[in-house]
């Protein structure tokens, strides 16, 4: 059953419904809904091995930030002007991979980029003295934390931060952040290439927890 | 002078505990940091500082014993440190505790990260995180 230009809704909903897929947002972000999905990845995490779920936690915390903070779509809620992004966390079995995309101005991309790659240029000691030269810095006027989130998301995480960048026609283009956390801390092998998302997984009907969509219905589709 | 009490609180944003005590100078932040307004909480406790540094004079020893903060948070604390190795410099007597759980090395990086920052001594110690 379609609904409109082959948007499956079944597909969809199966697709955030797999096991893998741990959160899976967008739409505007409040401070009380960044808590909200903030709490339930903690409790989620904590079980299994608390020390990577910490770990996601605070990239998650800084990067959901970054898009509550600084995206350039508004949403209109009543009297509030929340920001829109879109936030999804997967476990792909190697990697919990934490994924943030929002909207920003065309003219700050080549800035965004070049912070990115040089994040993804320095080791971990440099990493760590760029992170004190940034708090050190006095605060830049737009910046409303301490301007340090993703150079503190690849020391936390202790692999490269990915960034993909879509342009549109107008002013604005859609940067979309991704940054990979080790599920097991034994595997010693640095700087493995970004994994790309699971394929096909088995389907099953439980497990659909935190997406913006539960409704009542079977998973499978009817046609 | 009074003291400076603030109850820790997880809701929408984690409030660390604070005391500071201007009997004996001991101060003490602990527990989880990100706020709704980091400029203005941090800024609270320097305002206090800067008043005891006046006004009580006497030795200060700060204990930090935080398990989570954000970037945020962490700038704050450096304006905090800032203030201690002022006095430091002008004459005080000023010791710093750093407890970081020790399952995150992080934190303790923190530590290592400020001293170099402020050229302030800071102790570290590790402790057992409760669940």
């Amino acid at each position: 059953m379609q609904t409109t230009k082959g948007f499956d809704f079944f597909e969809y909903h199966n697709y955030l419904s797999q096991d893998d897929v741990l959160l899976s947002y967008k739409g505007p972000l409040t401070d009380v809904l960044l808590s909200e999905f903030s709490h339930d990845i903690r409790i989620k995490l904590q079980e299994e091995e608390p020390k990577v779920g910490k770990k996601v936690f605070a990239i998650f915390m800084e990067l959901a930030q970054n898009v509550l903070f600084y995206s350039k779509e508004f949403n209109m809620f009543g009297a509030n002007r929340d920001r829109v992004g879109t936030l999804v966390i997967v476990n792909n079995g190697d990697y919990y991979q934490l994924m943030t995309g929002n909207l920003v101005y065309k003219h700050i991309v080549p800035e965004l980029m070049e912070k990115c790659e040089k994040i993804n240029s320095l080791d971990r000691e440099a990493l760590r003295e760029y992170k004190r030269e940034l708090r050190n810095a006095p605060k830049s006027e737009e910046s409303k934390g301490a301007g340090i989130g993703l150079v503190q998301a690849a020391l936390t995480s202790g692999s490269q931060i990915e960034m993909r960048v879509k342009e549109y026609a107008n002013e604005f283009a859609f940067y979309v952040i991704v940054v990979n956390v080790k599920i097991r801390e034994e595997e010693s092998e640095e700087n493995k290439p970004a994994p790309t998302p699971t394929e096909a997984k088995p389907e099953t009907n439980e497990a659909a927890e935190p997406t913006e969509v539960k409704p009542e219905t079977n998973n499978e589709p009817t046609n | 002078m009074d003291n400076l009490e603030i109850k820790g609180e997880s809701g929408v944003y984690f409030i660390p505990e604070v005391n500071l005590n201007p009997a004996n100078g001991h101060c003490k932040i602990s527990g989880e940091s990100y706020l709704e307004d980091t400029d203005e909480f941090y800024n609270n406790i320097i305002n206090w500082l800067e008043t005891y540094i006046n006004e009580v004079k006497q030795a200060i020893t700060f204990d930090f014993r935080l398990t989570y903060f954000n970037t945020s948070s962490s700038r704050s604390i450096l304006n905090v440190l800032r203030v201690l190795k002022k006095y430091e410099d002008k004459g005080g007597s000023v010791t710093v505790n750093w407890y970081y759980p020790e399952d995150d090395e992080s934190i303790a990086e923190e530590a290592e990260d400020y001293m170099k920052d402020t050229g302030l001594k800071i102790n570290m110690f590790a402790f057992e995180p409760e669940d």
